[in-house]
């Protein structure tokens, strides 16, 4: 028999060129029968150039998922997002208004539907930008699964925020994973220290205060092994009423939780929370080697971080901040690497940068220029948001009427000292060896009120930097004082805050880059900082100022606006939640980044395909929503106009 | 428009055991409906007369399938004197060869060269995603070429 099919066509090797992308999120979270399921539903719609895929006529009863070619978002007349293969659009079209309730099975939390968050009604159109392929998912298809599949369905249907999340917790589970992965033998552990049973609880209570230890362990009569603790000495002879000279071995608890030296420390911390115990006994080959503390364990994770506070405050010349300071880096590539979030490692860093300079601050200021001046941080730093050392943005403000002949010199050593730890001088020289940002507080209200009367680009940047101020040694009522009269300056002059407020857009935010990356030639890396870190930092500083708040932090002055009305809460919500994954994505590009010396390369260059499918699938999500973050700020500030 | 035509149309395909429509013996069928712009891959159907259904079963459901859409295909002649076969009677739909359609808009762009019918060449040169090694694949080559050629056409 012979098969004829007409010419005959040889058979080619590799994938189904029509074959769907299982490996991408959320798809990979189906089983291979689901994936079945799938692939036999699916629908293939081939799109010429410029037309319309998808657009108010047509009704969408479908999923799309791009397998061919690149489809342009439109929103009103202007391309919002492009999508490559492998992208999925049509979900809102699908489940109705712009970005309200997401359709989740279970989640009626969000319900009452029609109230959707305003602004975003306009139109969405996808019009194909090549010739494109689309794999159409039938809405029941997809319904089905969901319901099968509750991971997937809460990664298709979920809304913004929650999408988000669910990508954020398959990724901490990963780096939780990694966490866990760490044994016993790394931490430090207490050498056991043995009495006999017979050994009176004076005789134990000596060997514990020689020893500087906590507890010693009991060898009973009968061969076990006990514990006895300060604790349990305490509540034995003072409150129990045995006499000092008692044997040991009948107070003693029997009742040891011990753990092998290669076991997880993880299963440590499980075992002394489930017992509420403080110590566990470690055991190698069967044979008691030591002791673990909770905060030996604990230790494992933050003692770099211990270290150098220690460093930092028993610093008696700047060389010894010198070291501190160095060791940052490390701190921050094991924190890093042990899955610790990036909000807490920026929180930590503000914190060991704040205490080395009013350190070395305090160390160059004799005690009454301390009394008398306020060190100020600004920009990133006086936000809080610093993941690496960058550039010096400091100031000092001094009382006015008060006069130190030797203020030039210590500023600049001060300065000098900074870039000899590490910090980069500032380029635009915000910094306290410039005399324009060390001078009295009269000084400051002068320069504020040209800032605000006579705006040009400089002036704007002065004042962006100025308002996320923060103190940092010396008398904080000066920058109070300072920020007081810079807020009670505005007025409600619209053309002050739409200048104010235009920087935002300055940077054009790519959203063609994904059709792009996936043709190889022209995968360009984004700068981060410019595309999606900056818009969302100064937006959110030129409503907080509009509104006269007088938080710093990014973050902070998102949920206070949210607060105030000035924010939709939804926005609010999606955007502190954006700003936190750029923020993990531009460590990571960093500290990813090949080590050069034992610094860490200033560089906000993404490149789209180095990173990972969950980091990419969350880095376009979130350009997007700068991008109509952006639009917000156009249209409350009449940027267009 | 790219369609203004609404119709649905299927896309169809046989295997059998020899070229010559005189003795061959439908093995796998394959039809794809096509509406607007999109290949009904989700609702396609697959038959093996003789194995897993019929032949006058197979001809049933493929008759049905059909209805009165136009018919599309490439080498559409030896498909349709297979369903045919599997019919017992003459299929009267309208057909559309799509390697005529190639053909026809290779030779409007005034080359010299003989134009290569081949359906792997005919796949490459629309730059079509989909590989035809079998009766549904092929069926699916036909669907796209088909929309791509007059899809284009405006």
């Amino acid at each position: 028999m012979q098969h004829a099919s007409p010419p005959p066509s040889p058979p080619s090797q590799g994938t189904d060129p029509a074959g769907f992308d299982f490996a991408r999120a959320p798809f990979d979270l189906l089983t291979a029968a689901q994936r079945e399921a799938l692939a036999d539903a699916l629908d293939i719609g081939l799109y010429p150039r410029d037309t319309a895929i998808l657009s108010r006529e047509e009704p969408v009863d479908a999923l799309f998922v791009v397998l061919r070619g690149s489809v342009q978002e439109r929103r009103g007349g202007e391309v919002a997002a492009v999508h490559g293969p492998g992208d999925r659009f049509g979900l809102q079209a699908l489940y109705g208004s712009s970005r309200g309730g997401g359709r989740g099975e279970s989640a009626g939390s969000t319900g009452g539907g029609g109230t959707g968050g305003g602004g975003t009604g306009r139109i969405r159109r996808f019009i194909a930008a090549e010739d494109c392929a689309c794999h159409l998912i039938p809405r029941a298809a997809l319904e089905a699964l969901a319901a099968d599949n509750p991971a997937f369905g809460a990664a298709v249907l979920g809304d913004f925020a929650q999408r988000m999340r669910d990508l954020a917790a398959e990724r901490s589970d990963r780096e939780m994973a990694a966490l866990t992965m760490a044994r016993i033998r790394q931490a430090y552990l207490h050498p056991p220290l043995f009495v006999e049973g017979t050994a009176s609880l004076r005789e134990a209570a000596e060997a514990m205060r020689r020893n500087r230890a906590g507890s010693v362990l009991v060898r009973g009569g009968d061969g076990r092994t006990g514990i006895l603790t300060g604790t349990d000495l305490r509540d034995r002879v003072v409150l129990d009423g045995h006499p000092a000279g008692a044997p040991v071995g009948p107070l003693a608890r029997y009742d040891l939780l011990a753990l092998d030296r290669d076991d997880l420390l993880f299963n440590a911390l499980v075992l002394m929370t489930r017992h509420a115990v403080r110590r566990i006994v470690v055991t190698e080959d069967g044979a008691i080697v030591g002791l673990l503390g909770q905060s030996d364990l604990l230790a494992v994770l933050s003692n770099h971080s211990q270290v150098i506070g220690v460093q930092v405050e028993h610093a008696a010349a700047p060389e010894d901040l010198a070291r501190a300071s160095r060791s940052i880096v490390a701190l921050i590539r094991t924190l890093h690497a042990t899955g610790v979030r990036v909000s807490f490692i920026a929180d930590l860093v503000t914190e060991l940068n704040r205490r080395i300079f009013r350190k070395l601050y305090e160390l160059l200021a004799p005690p009454e220029l301390l009394a008398n001046s306020c060190l100020i941080v600004m920009g990133s730093e006086g936000r809080g948001e610093q993941l690496l050392k960058t550039d010096q943005d400091n100031g000092l403000i001094l009382r006015d009427g008060f006069d130190f002949p030797e203020l030039p010199r210590i500023a600049a050593d001060f300065s000098r000292h900074l870039i000899s730890f590490g910090y980069p001088p500032c380029p635009g020289g915000i910094m306290l060896s410039n005399p324009d940002w060390t001078r009295p507080l009269a000084g400051y209200k002068d320069a504020i009120f040209g800032w605000i009367h006579r705006p040009d680009e400089a002036a704007q940047m002065n004042l962006a930097i100025f308002y996320d101020a923060a103190p940092v040694a010396g008398d904080p009522s000066l920058l109070a004082a300072a920020k007081g009269y810079l807020l009670g300056r505005l007025q409600d002059n619209q053309m002050f805050f739409s200048h104010f407020a235009r920087p935002t857009l300055s940077f054009d935010t790519p959203s063609g880059l994904f059709a792009a990356l996936f043709e190889r030639r022209r995968a360009e890396p984004v700068d981060i900082k410019k595309a999606g870190i900056f818009p969302i930092v100064h937006g959110v500083r030129a409503l907080a100022l509009e509104r006269h708040l007088a938080e710093t932090n990014t973050v902070e002055r998102i949920q206070l606006l949210a607060e105030v009305g000035a924010l939709d809460r939804k926005m609010a919500a999606d955007l502190a939640e954006a700003f936190t994954i750029l923020s993990t994505i531009r460590l990571k590009a960093r500290v990813d980044a090949p080590e050069e010396e034992s610094e860490l390369a200033i560089d906000n260059l993404v490149h789209p395909d180095r990173l990972g499918k969950l980091d990419r699938d969350q880095f376009k999500d979130c350009l997007a929503l700068v991008k109509s973050f952006k639009e917000l700020i156009a249209h409350h500030f009449r940027l267009n106009h | 428009m790219p369609n203004p035509d609404s119709r649905e149309r299927v896309a169809i395909h046989c295997e059998a055991t020899s070229y010559d429509p005189a003795v061959a013996q439908p093995l796998a069928v394959a039809a794809i409906r096509i509406r607007g712009n999109r290949i009904l891959t989700g609702s396609a159907l697959r038959l093996h007369p003789g194995s897993d259904c019929g032949l006058g079963e197979a001809g049933d459901l493929l008759r049905a399938f059909i209805g009165d859409r136009p018919l599309v295909g490439y080498f559409l002649d030896f498909s349709a004197a297979m369903a045919e076969r599997l019919n017992g009677r003459p299929l009267a739909n309208e057909r559309v060869e799509v390697s005529a359609l190639y053909y026809a808009r290779k030779i409007r762009t005034a080359s010299k060269q003989a134009v290569d019918l081949r359906l792997d060449s005919l796949i490459r040169d629309l730059d079509l995603p989909v590989r035809a090694d079998d009766a549904f694949g092929t069926a699916l080559a036909a669907a796209m070429a088909w929309l791509r050629l007059t899809q284009d056409g405006r």
